[in-house]
């Protein structure tokens, strides 16, 4: 079992709705992302070509960030699955600057939505649900919190909507898929057989498990 | 609480009080944040909204997708900023940036205030009140249903554009009217092989039917779909197409006509049987520039060539209805209008077109051959068992190319191209933004309307979003009749008058019939929308008394209204009217119809109320309730696109005597429509109704005896008596531009300057995914994503162009209009813009309710002076683009 992603870039038009779509599901504070997209322009006027890429954590089979965690807080789970417990995370970050997709975050402060105008309920809500520590790293967790809970109603992650990760679902492109990578079966495996995708930096070796499809 | 809102209150606990107990609930709604109105599902969570997403059942919209915009959304639920209470101004000082010192009030004296100055203004004369509205945070629809029938049954015609019209789909609307039925076009994504996209971002998240065009065009690309996209700007659509081809602004039509040219001229192949049964091009054109009529019926002639003899253009015998030659009827030489058409299209070549636009020549032949190929002019395709012409090809665009003051033939040069193709609403084409023919809900037969036949043969709306069709042709009239000339220029019912700079000169010599004496906006921001704000403040600053329904502040509120009211959040809100939006937004093509009903997630907040219930309680106050009645039961009930042209009864909803809320009006109007099983209680359990399109219905273009215009006769029936009265109030104009034929105009952008000008560089305003109007910039989540996104708040320049200015990465530049106007901001270099091109999205707010999007961005529409040159008197579209001189600022602060 090994939980990975396929974004379609033919499809995606870098609307954003999976990067704000992460934060409401996560209750994320001001100026953290867990999701972001990467926009880049190459070539020259007018041969000149835009690229969109939507990343997020890569959820490694090598993940360098595991190695270089001094307190095991960030750990990789069976499923494949790289998370940080925050109790353990002393925001050293040395796995900042061990990634080399630079997907994580520091989370230095506490801010508001509405700066000076006091939290709003979400927020609030938000603090008794997701009681991000300050002095602490955060990244994205594949929703893991949604697959677990969907696993024990019996839903299937990445067909069932209430088990995928809430960056899939949004997507107006349908551009993004999950699954299984280590079940051929899947629907993300077919996918990657049909259309090839890419990892992004192959040369790191970290063996992302998010993978592109660049037409 | 005020008694009219504890009413509310109960009434809405007693309905949804169960529902709401629950800790954990979702809602099937709609989203209001942009024309699209998409489905959605929201959750909410101890009382309070926390999430939103689109629903997978349904087809308008992602089909369980949904765009920031929408996702977002519950966190303007969440504003601190919401207007929750009436509020009375007590600074009586009104202008740009005037703190307004607000006060709250009670609905009850908020109510009776604006009723009291309506009826004073009423007596007067009922054109002194001034309507401005723009679909807003609550929803398009809203605009057009509960806020806008509120004018005709007050009596008033006096409109100032909110924004929408003018500086959006002036042409667009009515050209879409006249050709598809529809308030927009979208590309049969599903079979839609070739799309050569012109100025605008449909299918990639902006214009019409955004999210589930960004659904229907990402399958189409996996498909296979080709895509070639002809813009100023290469970063936004383009960036999904296999080509980008540079283009000035508002230069279009020269390529088009030129395409138009080669297809008729050169290449000889176009859809002969389409022009022959299906436009006005087999219509007689005589000397005079009108239609050869039958002296009896005074209908359109044809000669057909079957039996060689004249018919009119609804005689059941025509057969063959020639598109050549020459023909006498009555002693009045005529000729087929698309023989004419041929021979006036010679002009147009690909080397000239070359030379106005900067697409080199070759590009347009290879244009042209391209369509041509692609859209296999003659062959049909079986879709469920029913045979449809199949024209997988179509040339579509929208606001960046027909928002210019040469708008009208623009935007009429690009649909001759889908006209010679012969792919309006067949399969594989360019299909209206919705549906024109409805045969009916299964189970009852109701939601039913068609498009159908009008006067002179022409294609006339059935189901239409506001409530002035665009078929039959207004009447000139005037002047003195209508504050913002639209007596004089009948089909530029939204312009930028009264705003213009010139403005108030012309009004003065029609004689000031009447002043205006109140200022009544819906969901627009006036101050921002339409041109530089100071020509805004001069016109506002002349009314006694001004008032909003919103459920933010902006500029325009602030700086000039004395009275807000708190409009509900959409999130609040229990609106039928977004099910009704079948020609604005619906799915196209063989998509599911999906009606929905926008129901409240939780109760309204405060003192925010529905719009519709209080339209009802101000028309009551007022004392035209039954006409607004008679107004709301015409929208609710498809009236006009089921009398079709006959006389038929209609039965209604709701009398013109009866004192119903909201609540009851779309209980009733579903009933109406679905069944007595299937009122609001119904739709609160359920959701929403799909069931499945008919060829018939999406593709009904054959099924619908009607004509489209390929030569506008309205606009040179009244010419003379138009120019006459035009320029007694000193409107001098190009009278050549008033010509039935589709003809090469140039924007004014290339005549107000000479070539070698200091002003060297064009503005446009590019749509922004994040983006609707300025009201999702206050927005805290969609402000996070518009930080990382270089386009969003940056000016965006050519990089060489740049380097020529000595412009580095991230400098802050100043943008200067010839008349001093600036803006200032921080620049972005991109490889992907015209070298004569910078561009930036519409922002640059200052409003203190809304503080999170004040001071990012600019504000392109500050360095536009507008007057009568800058505008298309045939649709009433402005000149958005300005022409400015840029340069590197030291010490810079940003905007305004």
């Amino acid at each position: 079992m090994r939980w990975g992603m396929l974004i379609n870039l033919v499809k995606c038009v870098g609307c954003y709705s999976c990067v704000v779509k992460c934060e409401q599901e996560h209750f994320l504070p001001p100026s953290v992302l867990f999701g972001r997209i990467l926009i880049s322009e190459t070539g020259e006027y007018p041969r000149a070509l835009k690229h969109v890429y939507p990343v997020l954590c890569n959820h490694c089979k090598e993940a360098k960030c595991v190695d270089a965690c001094p307190t095991r807080a960030t750990q990789k789970r069976e499923d494949g699955i790289v998370w940080v417990d925050s109790d353990k995370c002393v925001g050293c970050r040395y796995c900042l600057m061990a990634c080399p997709y630079q997907v994580r975050t520091y989370y230095d402060e506490e801010k508001e939505y509405y700066p000076g105008q006091g939290l709003t309920e979400f927020e609030k809500l938000g603090r008794q649900l997701h009681p991000y520590q300050t002095g602490t790293v955060l990244k994205c967790t594949f929703c893991m919190e949604r697959i677990d809970s969907g696993i024990k109603r019996g839903l299937k992650p990445g067909v069932d909507r209430d088990a995928t990760p809430a960056c899939v679902i949004t997507c107006p492109s349908k551009a993004r898929y999950f699954g299984d990578l280590d079940d051929p079966e899947s629907e993300i495996s077919m996918l990657v057989r049909k259309w090839r995708p890419v990892q992004l930096r192959p040369e790191y070796g970290t063996e992302p498990s998010v993978l592109y499809v660049i037409g | 609480m005020t008694g009219i809102v504890t009413k509310e209150r109960e009434r809405y606990r007693k309905f949804f009080g169960e529902r709401d107990k629950q800790k954990d609930y979702w809602v099937h709604s709609v989203c209001s944040l942009c024309y699209n109105e998409c489905a959605n599902r929201v959750r909410v969570l101890d009382g309070k909204p926390v999430a939103a997403e689109g629903v997978p059942e349904s087809d308008k919209g992602a089909q369980g997708g949904l765009c920031a915009k929408g996702v977002t959304a519950v966190m303007d639920w969440h504003d601190p900023n919401r207007i929750l209470y009436p509020v009375k101004r007590t600074n009586p000082k009104k202008g740009l940036h005037e703190a307004p010192g607000w006060q709250r009030i009670t609905w009850e004296e908020a109510l009776d205030t604006i009723a009291e100055k309506l009826i004073a203004a009423r007596k007067k004369d009922p054109r002194s009140t001034v309507f401005a509205m723009s679909p807003g945070p609550t929803g398009g629809m809203r605009a057009n249903s509960s806020w806008s029938r509120f004018i005709p049954a007050y009596g008033g015609n006096s409109h100032a554009s909110g924004g929408p019209g003018t500086m959006c789909g002036g042409a667009a609307h009515h050209i879409g009217a006249l050709h598809y039925a529809a308030w927009d076009i979208v590309p049969d994504y599903r079979y839609c092989n070739y799309v050569l996209r012109c100025g605008g971002n449909e299918g990639w998240g902006g214009g019409r039917n955004a999210s589930a065009s960004i659904r229907q065009a990402a399958a189409a690309r996996e498909r296979g779909m080709k895509m070639r996209v002809m813009d100023p700007q290469g970063f936004t659509v383009a960036s999904k197409g296999e080509e980008w081809i540079p283009i000035l602004p508002a230069t279009d039509i020269a390529v088009f006509l030129a395409i138009a040219n080669l297809m008729v001229n050169e290449i000889g192949v176009y859809d002969k049987e389409y022009i022959r049964h299906k436009t006005n091009g087999a219509y007689l054109l005589g000397p005079d520039r009108l239609y050869v009529r039958d002296q009896e019926t005074k209908k359109p002639l044809i000669f057909d060539e079957a039996d060689q003899k004249l018919k009119t253009y609804d005689d059941p015998t025509l057969k063959h209805p020639a598109i050549e030659g020459k023909y006498t009827a009555h002693g009045v030489q005529g000729e087929p209008i698309f023989a004419r058409m041929k021979e006036h299209l010679k002009q147009y070549k690909p080397e000239w077109a070359a030379e106005i636009s900067s697409v080199p020549a070759d590009t347009i032949r290879r244009l042209a051959k391209e369509l041509v190929e692609e859209a296999k002019i003659g062959s049909f395709i079986e879709i469920d068992g029913v045979k449809v012409p199949y024209r997988p090809a179509c040339v579509v665009g929208y606001k960046g190319l027909q928002t210019h003051s040469n708008s009208h033939h623009q935007y009429t040069a690009m649909h001759l191209i889908n006209v010679l193709l012969g792919n309006q609403d067949v399969c594989g084409g360019l299909l209206g933004s919705g549906t024109a023919r409805s045969l009916g809900y299964p189970e009852t037969g109701g939601f039913a309307y068609s498009a159908y036949r009008g006067l002179d043969g022409i294609l006339t709306t059935g189901a239409w979003p506001v409530g002035i069709p665009a078929w039959p042709p207004g009447k000139v009239q005037g002047p003195g009749v209508c504050l913002n000339f639209y007596d004089l220029f009948p089909h530029a019912r939204s312009n930028i008058y009264p705003y213009a700079e010139d403005w108030e000169e012309k009004w003065k010599k029609t004689g000031e019939p009447f002043s205006p004496e109140v200022f009544f906006t819906y969901g627009a921001n006036v101050v921002m929308s339409l041109l530089r704000p100071e020509a805004v403040e001069k016109f506002l600053k002349k009314v006694p008394f001004a008032c909003a329904l919103q459920p933010f502040h902006n500029e325009t509120t602030e700086g000039f209204c004395d009275i807000v009211l708190p409009e509900s959040h959409f999130l609040e809100t229990l609106d039928i009217s977004t099910g009704f939006s079948t020609t604005y937004s619906y799915p196209v093509g063989m998509d599911k119809w999906s009606f929905h009903v926008r129901m409240p997630v939780t109760e309204p907040k405060g003192e925010a109320r529905d719009i519709q219930d209080v339209m009802f309680d101000l028309a009551d106050r007022v004392g035209i309730r039954d006409q607004y009645n008679a107004q709301i039961n015409d929208y609710y009930s498809f009236t006009r696109g089921r009398r079709m042209g006959r006389d038929i009864e209609i039965p209604l909803i709701i009398k013109p005597e009866e004192r119903i809320t909201n609540m009851e009006l779309v209980d009733r109007v579903l009933k109406y429509h679905f069944g007595p099983e299937r009122g609001l209680e119904w739709f609160r359990d359920n959701g929403f109704l799909t069931w499945k399109k008919r060829p018939d219905e999406c593709y009904w273009r054959w099924f619908v005896d009607a004509r489209v215009p390929i030569y506008y006769e309205e606009v040179e029936q009244d010419r003379e008596e138009q120019r006459k009265k035009a320029e007694s109030v000193g409107f001098n104009l190009n009278w050549d531009y008033f010509t039935g034929m589709t003809t090469y105009f140039p924007s004014v952008i290339y005549t107000e300057l000479p070539p070698d000008s200091e002003y060297d560089l064009f503005v446009i305003s590019q749509r922004d995914p994040l983006m609707t109007y300025r009201f999702t910039a206050h927005n805290p989540f969609i402000n996070a994503a518009a930080t990382i996104n270089p386009y969003t708040y940056n000016v965006t320049m050519n990089a060489q162009t740049a380097k020529k200015k000595g412009i580095k990465e991230g400098d802050t530049i100043c943008l200067e209009n010839r008349f001093g106007d600036t803006q200032t901001g921080k620049v972005k270099l991109s490889q992907l813009v015209h070298p004569a091109v910078i561009a930036a999205v519409g922002l640059g707010s200052w409003a203190r309710g809304t503080p999170v999007s004040s001071g990012k961005g600019i504000n392109p529409n500050a360095l536009l002076r507008q007057d009568q040159h800058r505008f298309c008197p045939l649709s009433g579209s402005s000149e958005p683009t300005p022409r400015v001189k840029v340069y590197r600022k030291q010490n810079a602060r940003s905007t305004t």
